[in-house]
Formats: structure tokens, sequence, C-alpha cells
């Protein structure tokens, strides 16, 4: 990075409280963080009252307008795969606008497309919504690709789809999956592309309930520093729900109600209907489902793996 | 009453036992067993119930039943794959569905299954749920030209 193109005008940058600054550099698709001390004032003129920029993820590209404040706290990159790309028009803009209410407190409007999605009243809360929002517009505008709203294990050489909403309990399974031996692909979504093959959806695995069991031993964090793994074939889907002291019996269920089971929770199944009933018919091909109770996730696991 | 299939708006996805159709006018996703797809598929609008059942029999390779044929149309018309008009009185002679369904042992399958494919917005992760509110979002006014 040289001085001209800090002063050339088409950067955007921000400062956070502990001055340390952020640099986004359309034209090399990069964004720099350095102290704020290594570059004189005089170089940057204004600091801007909103950060535009835009993340291109799975096909589909995304334009942020966010409050300075709030640019600090995103993980980079906000969306797995996600690279800075300003080219071409946007398929969704996520903007947050910082209000205060009657009692002077922040609140961060989130919306997209002009639309509001909601309300957060702190800069960590706001942080993990715009995250979310963004994660779920790529999901639902990525092109040529599913998005089915599933936690993923590979398991010979196959993928486990364990579909299921928030708070379902996803990342608890994958994560007692990973601990009996299987290997991570996603807590969040599987990816299906026109062949039936399920991608990974390379992040750290989030846990939104507190967690009640251990977490696994292995080190997720070492093994996602490494390449994602390639894409695999649809092995087996699991629909389950907690019930305390339950015991996994699961039943067998046909090609079309396990394709039911995944479609409802396919993210682009209203935008795209025929692209996602026949992506997920086609994974059905050599695969099997399941659903019933289950208790402990541990237990689900090791019975889960040793039944396949 | 000669039954006439709703295709119109409809995708259909044959699998090897089953078909999946998609109905965009409704954003329902039903599943109809190998049974109901060959009675959904062979309703032309020109066949009668009994009509009906010696073709969806020769097509299933298993003999023939009004019962199960018009119990198929009651669940086919109640999730509007059926044309408006061309099914009436299905009651009439109608078994009871543990009858009809036991009759070709369908054990553990429904004839049509239904699920409301939902809004991208019900799969939004919750954070903090007390405060979020989930509506769909429209596209930027750009991606509508």
């Amino acid at each position: 990075m040289c001085l001209e193109e800090l002063t050339c005008g088409c950067h955007r940058w921000k400062t956070d409280s502990r001055q340390n600054l952020f640099l986004f550099l359309p034209a090399r698709r990069m964004v720099f963080t350095l102290p704020k001390t290594a570059i004189g004032d005089s170089n940057l003129g204004t600091e801007p009252s909103e950060t535009v920029f835009s993340v291109f993820a799975y096909g589909a590209r995304i334009e942020f307008q966010l409050p300075p404040a709030l640019l600090g706290e995103l993980p980079s990159p906000i969306v797995p795969d996600a690279k800075i790309d300003d080219r071409g028009p946007s398929d969704a803009v996520l903007s947050v606008r910082l209000n205060r209410n009657a009692e002077g407190e922040s609140l961060f409007e989130i919306a997209e497309n002009g639309m509001v999605l909601g309300t957060e009243v702190s800069l960590r809360a706001a942080k993990d919504a715009v995250e979310s929002w963004a994660q779920l517009a790529v999901a639902r505008l990525a092109k040529g690709l599913i998005f089915v709203h599933a936690g993923v294990v590979g398991w010979r050489d196959r993928a486990i789809v364990i579909p299921g909403r928030s708070l379902s309990g996803k990342t608890t399974l994958v994560l007692a999956l990973v601990e009996a031996g299987a290997d991570y692909y996603s807590d969040e979504y599987a990816i299906f592309d026109s062949e039936g093959r399920v991608h990974p959806y390379w992040r750290l695995p989030k846990l939104k309930a507190a967690p009640i069991h251990t977490l696994p031993s292995r080190d997720l964090g070492s093994v996602l520093c490494g390449p994602p793994p390639r894409p695999i074939p649809l092995g087996w889907v699991f629909i389950s729900r907690y019930e305390d002291g339950s015991s996994w019996q699961p039943r067998r269920l046909t090609c079309g109600g396990t394709l039911l089971g995944l479609l409802d929770n396919t993210i682009p199944l209203r935008s795209r209907p025929e692209e996602s009933v026949k992506a997920l018919a086609k994974a059905m091909t050599n695969a099997q489902g399941f659903e019933g109770l289950r208790g402990e996730a541990a237990s689900f696991a090791r019975q889960v793996l040793a039944s396949l | 009453m000669k039954p006439l299939a709703r295709k119109r708006d409809i995708f259909v996805e044959n699998l090897p036992e089953e078909a999946v159709l998609y109905d965009k006018t409704s954003n329902k996703v039903h599943c109809l067993n190998k049974t109901a797809a060959a009675i959904w598929e062979s309703c032309d609008g020109t066949r009668t119930v009994d009509e009906l059942s010696r073709v969806a029999g020769a097509k299933l390779g298993t003999p023939s039943d009004r019962k199960v044929v018009l119990q198929a149309l009651a669940e086919l018309q109640k999730a509007n794959l059926l044309e408006a008009g061309s099914v009436i009185a299905l009651d009439a002679g109608l078994a009871s569905r543990r009858e009809a369904v036991g009759k070709i042992a369908l054990a553990g399958t429904a004839l049509v299954a239904t699920i409301v494919a939902a809004a991208p917005a019900a799969h939004a992760s919750s954070p903090h749920p007390k405060r979020r509110r989930v509506p769909t979002p429209q596209p930027p006014h750009h991606v509508l030209h």
C-alpha cells in the first residue's frame, strides 16, 4: 500500500476506539488494518459518517452501509469465503442506521434494501445481527447453489445432514458428531450444488444457547485454518427433535419424506423452487433419511455413527 | 365426476416411488405417494372414478379399489391439486382413511403430505430473538429492472 492510494480519494476508512485504522481499497479489493498513528491525519481527510463496501460470496454481491463504529467489530470475512468486491451491481443492500431513543441510548436499526429487519441496542448485538443477516442474504441470493439450514459433517466420504431452524440444536449435534470422529463441514448451512453434492460452509461453529455439555476436545480452530474439505455426495439426513430422556430410535423416511424435510429448511425455496427441488432430489439419489426423537447429543452422535 | 389435475403453476419432480409438487401460487410443497401420484397423473378430466381406479391400478400393478381412489381424490382436492369444479361430493361412498389406506398397505406413508415453503426470514438466526422482527426483504430497486 502506498501513500498515493490513500490520497487518491477512492479509499474508505474508519477508526475504532483503539485508534486502529481500517482502510478499504476497492481497486485492490482489500481491507487493511493498521495503527492510525502510522499515517498522518492530513492524509486521511474527514472520517466518513457511513462506510460503504461490498462483498462477493457464493455468486452473490452484498453491499454494506454501516456506521464506522460497527465496522471494526465485524468478523473478517463477514460471510465465509467472502471477498471485498465493489464491481457490478449488488444483489442486496444491508444497512445500519445509528439512532437514539428517548433515553439517549444508541439504537442500531438494521435494514435490507430499505426494509427494517430489526433494531438492536448494543454494538455487540448489532454486530451479531448484521453478521447473521448478511449470511442469510448470501444464502438466499447465492448463484447456482442451494443453501439448506442444516448442520453437516462428513463420514466415510459422504455427508450427514441435520436440517433444522435456529436454536434447534444443530451446532451441538455437529460438535458431538465431530467429537465422535466425523469431519466438520458446517453448523449453519448445507450447500448443495446442481449435482447434489454437499459443500462445506467454512466458519467456526457458533453456539447460540448456553452450552450445557462440554465442547469437543478436537481443536476446530486449527482444522478451520486448513483448506475446506471437498464437496461430497449426500449420504444421510437425520431429522430429529430433542426430548429429554429420549433414546434415538429413528424410523426410516421415504425419499419424498426426506426431501420434504430438507425443503422445509431450504432458504431459496420460494424464490427458486424448481432449482431447489431438482438439486435436492438429485442429492437424494443415493441417500437415506431418518427421523425421530433424540436425547443427549453425545449419545445420539455415537449411535448414529455406529449405525452407518 | 371426472376429476382434472391442476397442473398450472405447479412444478413436478418425479421420484422413484413418489412425486414432489411445488405449487407456485400457494408456496406449498406436496409429496404424493405412488398411489396418489398415479391417480393425480391420471386425472385428465375424461375419466370417472371407476376408470381412474382401473388406470391407477394398472399403473401400480395392484387391484383397483374405488375407495382408495376416492380417498386420494379427497386429499388431492384438499391440497388444491385438482381443478375447481371437477370433483364434487367426495364424501359419498368414501371409506375412512384408515380403511382406504389399509387396503393398499401404505404403512407409515401419507397419500399426500404438505409443507408450506418458509419465507427466508423465518430462517434468521436469533441471537436476540425478543428484539427481532423478521419481514421478508424485497430486492434492491436496481434488481427489479
